[in-house]
């Protein structure tokens, strides 16, 4: 993209002409998005699917968003290798795909990477183009380099988890990254993709990544993302989905750092019989704000999707549960449900958690349900009397309330990774646990 | 070992234990009996240090030291055993793991080593027969999904790992059949070793049959109105508490 644009407080009147650039399929995707991204710009509270996110931190700061060269080795990087030895790692950093800093210690594995320039990706890109009218994703859409997709084989079932590592180095300056990555799952394949986002930084970051998968009949696929950037990292996740027949998508978003975070998914169950599952966690503390919106869309009958979604908020920090569920016309024998359950530990920490449902046809279950509340002070009070000090007390429990979603993660070295973190975040003193 | 005097709490603002008295020496059995809503589980809380609960007057004495300023949990490391009526489910945490912290907790407050997993482990295993506990029940979450006999043998299993000197038995025998109730009393009976002392909050008599007191107390009002030998109980069961309530209103 030209590098021109490198503020993106942008007035109504600003657009880029077609007309005046020779353009490809990929780059005429970029012209439509960044112009429909200038037409609109940030939205404000006022735009409902915004309202509890104040984009000033974001839309205030002039990142480079023209991928910044980095001067990283490959040693930095392997604080960062979380998910254990038996991995891919493929490394991203400020957005773009270093296959320098990518692969398996063996060398070897069963799935292609191809450029999202390359003719291999052109369908996928078209395929799974999906609602650039959010602004981020056409934001992303627009400046997304270096990018790539990932197509494992049909009947492929990886033992070894592919390990997406995003590392936002803004060191030198503030830098805003778009990575892309697009996952195609063939017929009956089954393996694990881990998204871990770190920042290293002095200057402020973004982080504006998509991660698009279709998959494919049959096939079964957990994703995880672990969020754990610092107080000076923004990050806007979103994830797009298409699940086919007989497939079943996991997903786990687990946000632990990183100051105003908003996680987008959308997930499209398109023929009968897919099944998708997701798990949300934040702990939040400080004045992290950590905004989670799904979009669940039962396009066709006999499909099953249930999420959970966890919070706990110390301090200033606020959490959102947006969560949206279609169940369309010819979605007959829907199951969908949908659950949030959220812990404040401060009076100041605030909570906003909206369920939507849309059902268009007449035989489904559908249910959702929002608590937000204290610690439950009998389960305190029997800890207590079993001679457990109120402090550690309270830490277990909110450990407990939350290692529950972690604990149904499918990869040892990553769970134990998020265990814990997740007692570090909670100041847990006592050792619990095997 | 303990001594209440004048005792007067309040939760909620209501006054429920009004001018209690009660010792209890080491080794002894106290029953405590009355009809419901007379203060039984109230007195329970308040042993226990259940922070609903205010202590507007008197004393209670443990080992001569006041226990109103103390946390539940020092109460518990200083011997103080509560088994809830109503054992609170907790997702999540295996029963072992609940166990090896509380009892580790309870030996670093006493200046002892913990237990490191295979003395734990055998610990475990020779108090889960006192209660017939299969091993199972060790490693699922603490009393969740339990029945209600297994949770009442799970209260006198965590007993039996915390090696209180005063038991609380709040109304251990409701809920529990005839079986359940012969398992649940021999494991009492086990940790009766003449030291131990253990106040039975109950409603029937039919628990003293198994687990034979020293004394009977009849709690009404907030104080105890009445106090006998075993078989006082007796009388109660066949006679009820209208005579008491009417010496009392006399």
């Amino acid at each position: 993209m030209n590098s021109s644009v490198d503020t993106l407080s942008v007035t109504n009147e600003t657009s880029i002409a077609e007309e005046n650039i020779p353009v490809d399929g990929l780059q005429k995707l970029r012209l439509a998005a960044l112009n429909k991204f200038l037409k609109n710009g940030f939205p404000d509270s006022k735009h409902e699917e915004w309202k509890y996110l104040n984009l000033k931190p974001i839309s205030e700061t002039k990142y480079n968003h023209c991928m910044v060269a980095s001067p990283l080795k490959a040693s930095d990087l392997e604080q960062f290798y979380d998910a254990g030895s038996d991995t891919v790692n493929l490394t991203f950093i400020n957005g773009r795909y270093c296959s320098e800093f990518s692969g398996h210690q063996s060398h070897k594995h069963p799935f292609s990477i191809y450029s999202l320039e390359s003719k291999e990706a052109e369908l996928y890109l078209e395929t799974l183009r999906n609602s650039e009218d959010e602004p981020f994703h056409a934001l992303n859409t627009a400046f997304h380099q270096g990018g790539i997709m990932i197509h494992v084989p049909d009947n492929c079932r990886m033992p070894m988890a592919i390990h997406l590592l995003y590392v936002n180095d803004s060191q030198h300056e503030a830098v805003a990254a778009h990575p892309k990555c697009i996952v195609v799952a063939g017929k009956n394949s089954a393996f694990q993709v881990i998204a871990t986002y770190h920042s290293l930084n002095n200057f402020p970051s973004l982080t504006n990544t998509v991660t698009e998968f279709l998959i494919g009949e049959g096939a079964v696929v957990e994703f995880d993302i672990k969020q754990n950037e610092n107080s000076n990292a923004n990050h806007i996740n979103r994830v797009y989905a298409r699940v086919q027949r007989k497939a079943v998508f996991d997903i786990f978003t687990v946000t632990m750092g990183g100051a105003l975070v908003r996680n987008n998914l959308e997930i499209i169950l398109s023929e009968p019989n897919a099944c998708a599952h997701l798990n949300g966690l934040t702990v939040a503390d400080g004045y992290q704000v950590v905004d989670n919106h799904t979009v669940v869309d039962h396009a066709s009958p006999n499909c099953e999707s249930n999420q959970l979604y966890k919070n706990i908020l110390d301090d200033h920090s606020q959490g959102v549960f947006n969560g949206k569920i279609f169940v369309r016309k010819d979605a007959q024998k829907t199951n969908a449900f949908q659950s949030s359950k959220n812990v404040l530990l401060s009076n100041t920490a605030v909570m906003n958690a909206k369920p939507q449902l849309e059902i268009y046809a007449d035989d489904v279950k559908c249910s959702h349900g929002a608590t937000t509340g204290q610690l439950d002070e009998d389960a305190l009070f029997y800890f207590r009397s079993r001679g457990i000090g109120e402090r550690d007390a309270r830490a277990l429990l909110n450990y407990t309330f939350a290692s529950d979603v972690i604990e149904k993660i499918n990869n040892d070295a990553l769970k134990s990774n998020l265990l814990k973190l997740l007692s570090q975040k909670l100041n847990t003193a006592v050792e619990f646990g095997e | 070992m303990l001594n209440i005097k004048n005792l007067h709490a309040s939760v909620e603002g209501k006054e429920i234990l009004n001018g209690l008295n009660l010792q209890v020496n080491p080794g002894e059995v106290h029953a405590i009996m009355g009809p419901n809503g007379s203060g039984k589980s109230t007195l329970a809380s308040v042993l226990a240090g259940r922070e609903a609960y205010e202590v507007n007057e008197g004393e209670v004495l443990y080992h001569g030291e006041s226990l109103i300023e103390l946390s539940p949990e020092d109460r518990a490391r200083k011997g103080i055993f509560l088994a809830f009526q109503y054992p609170i489910e907790i997702p999540g945490v295996s029963n072992a793991n609940f166990l090896k912290t509380a009892v580790n907790e309870v030996r670093k407050s006493k200046g002892l080593e913990a237990l490191d997993s295979k003395d734990f482990l055998k610990l475990m295993k020779d108090k889960m027969q006192l209660v017939k506990m299969d091993k199972s029940m060790t490693q699922r979450s603490v009393n969740e999904g339990f029945s209600g006999g297994e949770k009442k043998r799970n209260e006198i299993f965590q007993m039996a790992m915390l090696e209180p000197e005063l038991c609380v038995l709040d109304e251990t025998d409701s809920g529990l059949d005839i079986d359940a109730l012969r398992i649940v009393s021999d494991g009492i009976n086990a940790l009766r070793d003449g030291k131990r002392s253990f106040i039975v909050i109950t409603h029937y008599q039919r628990l003293l049959d198994y687990i034979v007191p020293d004394f009977v107390h009849v709690l009404y009002k907030g104080k105890i109105v009445k106090s006998g030998p075993k078989e006082l109980a007796l009388e109660l069961e066949e006679k009820g508490y209208d005579w008491i309530k009417e010496e009392v209103e006399i």
